[in-house]
C-alpha cells in the first residue's frame, strides 16, 4: 500500500485532522518563518527590554528588547529545519545501509550489524552528546550528532523488512521471472519498506525535536542571537524569577509539534499497520 | 542464573574494546587538534615549539595504533588519562560526578515504574472509561512535554510562586522532587501506556479465565496472573527506559544545579576535553551495559522460560 | 450424599441487550454425565461461563437461577471448591509463566506440601507419574499432556461436579480415546457430576448417561442418550445425527459403542 492509498483510506478522526493542519501550519512556518515575523528577530532594543504583551508586541519582548513573536517564526526554521535535516539523512543512511544488509546477506550482514549493535549499545542522547564534543558545537554538528546516534536504529529495522520480504513469494516470482536484483529492491522491496519506516519515522520526530532542542538548550546548537526554541528557553532562563512567561512560549511550540507529530505518527500506523496499534511506543 | 550473570560480564569485555576502538578513533578523526586545544585550555600560546611539545606530552607524534596501545594498556590499569582542564585524573572527576547522576537517574527509575504500573492497569481495567481516558490523555501530553522546560516550569510553580522547594543544588529529599520529576515524566507516560497495553492483551488470554474458574480469588488472578505476565514486556522495555532516563538527566542536571555526569560531560564539550570526554562515553557504556543485564536479570526471574533458556535447560519452547 | 446441581432458565445477552442464549435449563447428579451438544458458535459455552458468572465483559447475564441442592447460589462460590472446569485449547488455558505445581498450589491454598502431595496422586490418576511433571511449564508440555495435566487439577480440589468444555477437540484419535477412558474411569471411582459440553457425537453417546442439543442459544431437545439416538425428536438434532453419519466412513447407525475410533 502506499502512503497515498493509506491517505485515501484514512477517514482522520477529529484529533488527526487537528494534527494534519497544525503540522501544515508548522511546516509554513518552517519554510516561511523568518519572512513573516513581524521584527528582525535579532533587532536588539534595550529600551525597550522585558515588556509586556502589547498590540505591537503580541507576545512582548525578551531580555534584550528583542520580539518573542518573531524569535518564535523564525526560530521554527532552525529548530523544525535541523528536524527535517535530521530526518531525511537519518533515513536515506538508515534505509540504505539496511537494504544493503538485508539484501546481501552473509559477511557484509553480520559486520554492518555488528556495528549497528555497537551503536545501539548508547543510549541516544548520550551518544548525540559524545558526537557534539566530538565534532564541536554548532546547528550543523548537533545535526550530524543526531543522525549518527539514530540510524543504526533505522538501519535495523529495514534490515529486518528486507531481509523478511525477499523471501516473499511475490518477489521471489519477480526474481525467477527475470528481474535484475536492483530493479527487484526498487520496485517491490523499497516501497514497502519505505511504508513502515515512515511510521517509526513520523512517530521519531517528536523525539528528535526533543533531541534537538534538548541539546541546544545546553548551549551545544545555536550560537546566539540566531533564534531557536531551545535557546530561547535558554535566554528565558536569566529573567525566570522577573518574568516567567517568557519561558512558556518556546516550549509550547515545542510541545505542540512533538504532540502534532505524534498524533500523526498514531495515527499513520493505524492506517497503514493496524497490526502495530497494541503497545505503546519504544523511545 | 549465575551463567546468564557470567556470560554477560564476559561479553563486556570485547565490548568495550570494541566501543573504545570506535571512541579513540572517531575522536582522532574528529576535527581539532587535540594538541591545540589542550594548550588554549591550559592558557600557553599556541607557538610552533609549544605546539609540538604538547603533542609530545600527550602522545600525539606516535602512529596511531601505537596511541591507541598505549592508550588501552593505561585504561586496563584503570588510568584514563588526565582531564585538560583540572589536571585531575579523569577517573576521579567521572567518580567524583556519577552518584549523583545515578541516584537522579535511579529514583526516577523507580518513580516511573512505581507510578506507571498501577496507572497502566488501573486504565487497562477500566478500559474505555474514565480513568482510561484520563489516563490516555496524560501519557499522550507527557510524551510531548520537553524535560528541560517541564523543568523551568516546576520551578516557577513550586520555588517562584510557592515557595516550597529549593530551585537549585543537591541535598536532602526537597532537593529531589523537581529533578526526579522532570526526568521522569516522559519515560513514565510511555511506560503507562506500555502497561496498559500489555494487560489488555493479558485480559484476553484464556489463562486469566481459567485462573478465575479454578476458584481464585480475583486480587490473586489480578496479581499472579494479569500483572505478572503483563509486566514481561514491560521489564524488558525498562531497558530502554533507562536510556532515556539517563540521556534526561544529562539535561535536566543543568537546570537545577545538579552535580552529576552530565554536567562534567557538558563542561568537557565546551572545553573540548578530550579525555574526560572519552571517559564518559566508555564509562556510561560500562553503567548502561550494566543496568541492562540488571534488567535481563530481572526479566528471567519474573519469566522462569526465560530463566531456562539462559541456563541451557529444556529447549522445547513454543516459538 | 446425592448432590445435585441445577441451571434454570439461564439467559445472556451482550452489552447492547441482544440475547445469545435464552431459557437453558440442566441439571447435573452426581455420578452421571450431562453432554451438551451443539455446533460451534450455538453458545455451549457461553452458557456455563454464564452459570459461573465468568463471562467475558462485553457480555451480562439475564437471568437464571444455580441451585446446589435446591439451594440458590452464586456462581463465583462454585468455581474450584464445587465445579471444577476442563477448558478446551489447553495449551492456552494455562498461565506460560507458571509451572504446573504452582498451578496447583494456588488453586488449593493449603500447605505447600500437602498441594504437591496431591497434584502427586491426581497425576498419578490420569496418568502423568513421572516425577518431573509438576515441575515442568506449559510450553514444555505437549497438548495431550497439558488436557490431561487439566484433569488432575480439577480433581485436587475434590469438587463434586467437573464442566469439560469440548475436552476432545484439538486431541488426535488416540488421545481422544485415552481421555475418554479417562473420563469414565473418574465417573466410575469418584462418583463425579459431569457435563460435557461438546459438538463430538461420538463423546457424547460413549459416555453420557443425558444428551442435552443446543441449537441458536436455546435448548431443543433434552433426553436419555439411547433414545436421543434411536429416536430424535428435534429437526436438529435429527441433522446433527445425519452428518456424523455422513461423515462415519463405514455408515453404521451412531450407537454407543460404534463411535471410539471415529475421526470427528
Amino acid at each position: 500500500m502506499t502512503l497515498l492509498q493509506a491517505g485515501m483510506a484514512l477517514r482522520p478522526p477529529p484529533g488527526l485532522r487537528l494534527a494534519s493542519v497544525s503540522a501544515l501550519l508548522l511546516a509554513g512556518l518552517m519554510l516561511f518563518g523568518p519572512w513573516l515575523a513581524p521584527y528582525d528577530p535579532t533587532e536588539v532594543a534595550l529600551d525597550l527590554k522585558l515588556m509586556g504583551p502589547s498590540l505591537a508586541h503580541p507576545l512582548g519582548t525578551d531580555h534584550l528588547g528583542r520580539d518573542v513573536l518573531s524569535r518564535l517564526m523564525a526560530g521554527a526554521q532552525v529548530s523544525l529545519g535541523a528536524v527535517a535535516a535530521i530526518l531525511a539523512l537519518v533515513l536515506t543512511l538508515g534505509v540504505g545501509i539496511g537494504s544493503l544488509a538485508g539484501m546481501a546477506g552473509g559477511r557484509t550482514d553480520a559486520a554492518i550489524m555488528r556495528v549497528c549493535d555497537a551503536f545501539l549499545t548508547i543510549p541516544t542522547f548520550i551518544l548525540a552528546l559524545f558526537f557534539v564534543g566530538v565534532l564541536g558545537t554548532g546547528p550543523a554538528n548537533v545535526v550530524t550528532a543526531v543522525v549518527l546516534s539514530h540510524w543504526a536504529w533505522y538501519a535495523r529495522m529495514a534490515r529486518a523488512l528486507v531481509a523478511g520480504l525477499k523471501r516473499q513469494d511475490y518477489v521471489l516470482a519477480a526474481r525467477v521471472a527475470g528481474t535484475g536484483r536492483l530493479m527487484t529492491v526498487v520496485r517491490h522491496i523499497l516501497p514497502a519498506v519505505l511504508a513502515q519506516m515512515a511510521i517509526l519515522a513520523s512517530l521519531d520526530i517528536g523525539h528528535m525535536m526533543l533531541h534537538v532542542s534538548g541539546l541546544s538548550f545546553l548551549g551545544l546548537g545555536v550560537t546566539p542571537p540566531d533564534p531557536e526554541w531551545g535557546v530561547m528557553i535558554n535566554d528565558a532562563r536569566a529573567v525566570l524569577w522577573t518574568q516567567p512567561v517568557l519561558v512558556l512560549w518556546p516550549g509550547l511550540m515545542i510541545m505542540l509539534t512533538v504532540m502534532t507529530f505524534n498524533r500523526l505518527g498514531d495515527g499513520l500506523r493505524d492506517a497503514l499497520d493496524p497490526a502495530l496499534q497494541a503497545g505503546g511506543k519504544a523511545p | 542464573m549465575r551463567r546468564l550473570i557470567a556470560v554477560r560480564l564476559l561479553l563486556l569485555g570485547p565490548m568495550l574494546l570494541a566501543v573504545s576502538l570506535a571512541v579513540f578513533t572517531v575522536l582522532r578523526l574528529g576535527r581539532g587538534d587535540p594538541a591545540l586545544d589542550y594548550l588554549r585550555i591550559s592558557g600557553i600560546p599556541p607557538s610552533d615549539a609549544a605546539l609540538l611539545e604538547a603533542r609530545r606530552l600527550l602522545g600525539l607524534d606516535r602512529p596511531l595504533p601505537e596511541q591507541y596501545w598505549s592508550w588501552l594498556a593505561d585504561a586496563a590499569r584503570l588510568d584514563f588519562g588526565r582531564s585538560y582542564v583540572t589536571g585531575r585524573p579523569v577517573l576521579d572527576e567521572i567518580l567524583h560526578h556519577l552518584p549523583a547522576t545515578l541516584q537522579l537517574a535511579g529514583v526516577s527509575l523507580l518513580v516511573t515504574l512505581a507510578f506507571s504500573v498501577p496507572l497502566g492497569l488501573w486504565a487497562a481495567l477500566r478500559r474505555d472509561r474514565w480513568p482510561d481516558r484520563v489516563a490516555r490523555g496524560l501519557a499522550f501530553v507527557g510524551v510531548s512535554v520537553p524535560n528541560f522546560w517541564l523543568g523551568f516550569l516546576l520551578v516557577l510553580l513550586f520555588s517562584v510562586t510557592l515557595g516550597w522547594l529549593p530551585a537549585m543544588g543537591r541535598g536532602g529529599w526537597q532537593h529531589m522532587v523537581m529533578p526526579v520529576l522532570a526526568v521522569s515524566l516522559m519515560s513514565l507516560c510511555i511506560n503507562t501506556r506500555l502497561v496498559r497495553a500489555a494487560a489488555l492483551e493479558v485480559l484476553n488470554q484464556r489463562h486469566v479465565l481459567y485462573a478465575r474458574l479454578r476458584g481464585l480469588p480475583e486480587h490473586r488472578v489480578l496479581t499472579r496472573h494479569v500483572l505478572r505476565n503483563a509486566l514481561v514486556p514491560v521489564v524488558t522495555a525498562t531497558g530502554m527506559h533507562l536510556g532515556e532516563l539517563l540521556g534526561g538527566t544529562m539535561v535536566v542536571e543543568s537546570i537545577f544545579g545538579w552535580p552529576g555526569i552530565g554536567r562534567l560531560a557538558v563542561s568537557a564539550i565546551h572545553n573540548r576535553d578530550y579525555p574526560v570526554l572519552q571517559g564518559f562515553i566508555l564509562l556510561m557504556t560500562v553503567v548502561f551495559v550494566l543496568c541492562n543485564l540488571a534488567v535481563d536479570i530481572a526479566g528471567a526471574w519474573i519469566d522462569p522460560r526465560q530463566r531456562r533458556l539462559a541456563m541451557g535447560g529444556r529447549r522445547e519452547f513454543l516459538p | 450424599m446425592t448432590r445435585l446441581l441445577s441451571i434454570e432458565d439461564l439467559a445472556v445477552a451482550t452489552g447492547s441487550g441482544r440475547p445469545l442464549v435464552r431459557g437453558v435449563s440442566l441439571t447435573l447428579r452426581a455420578g452421571r454425565i450431562l453432554a451438551l451438544l451443539g455446533e460451534s458458535g450455538c453458545g455451549k459455552s457461553l452458557s456455563l461461563l454464564g452459570a459461573l458468572d465468568a463471562l467475558p465483559p462485553g457480555l451480562r447475564r439475564m437471568g437464571g437461577v444455580v441451585a446446589l441442592d435446591g439451594r440458590p447460589c452464586a456462581g463465583r462460590e462454585l468455581r474450584g471448591g464445587i465445579v471444577a472446569t476442563v477448558l478446551q485449547n489447553p495449551r492456552e488455558a494455562f498461565n506460560p509463566l507458571l509451572t504446573l505445581r504452582a498451578h496447583a498450589r494456588e488453586t488449593l491454598e493449603v500447605r505447600k506440601a500437602e498441594a504437591d502431595a496431591r497434584l502427586a496422586s491426581a497425576l498419578a490418576e490420569v496418568g502423568l507419574d513421572d516425577p518431573a511433571v509438576p515441575g515442568l511449564l506449559p510450553g514444555e508440555m505437549s497438548g495431550g499432556m497439558l488436557q490431561r495435566a487439566m484433569i488432575a487439577l480439577a480433581l485436587i480440589r475434590e469438587a463434586p461436579f467437573l464442566i469439560a468444555d469440548e475436552p476432545t477437540t484439538d486431541l488426535d484419535p488416540v488421545a481422544r480415546a485415552r481421555l475418554m477412558d479417562l473420563l469414565a474411569g473418574l465417573r466410575a471411582r469418584r462418583g463425579l457430576g459431569m457435563l460435557l459440553v461438546t459438538h463430538d457425537l461420538g463423546v457424547a453417546a460413549r459416555l453420557a448417561d443425558e444428551v442435552a442439543v443446543m441449537q441458536g442459544g436455546r435448548i431443543v431437545e433434552t433426553a436419555p442418550t439411547a433414545r436421543l439416538f434411536a429416536a430424535p425428536a428435534h429437526r436438529h438434532t435429527r441433522d446433527l445425527l445425519a452428518a456424523h453419519a455422513m461423515l462415519c466412513a463405514d455408515d453404521r447407525p451412531p450407537a454407543k459403542t460404534a463411535t471410539v475410533g471415529a475421526v470427528a
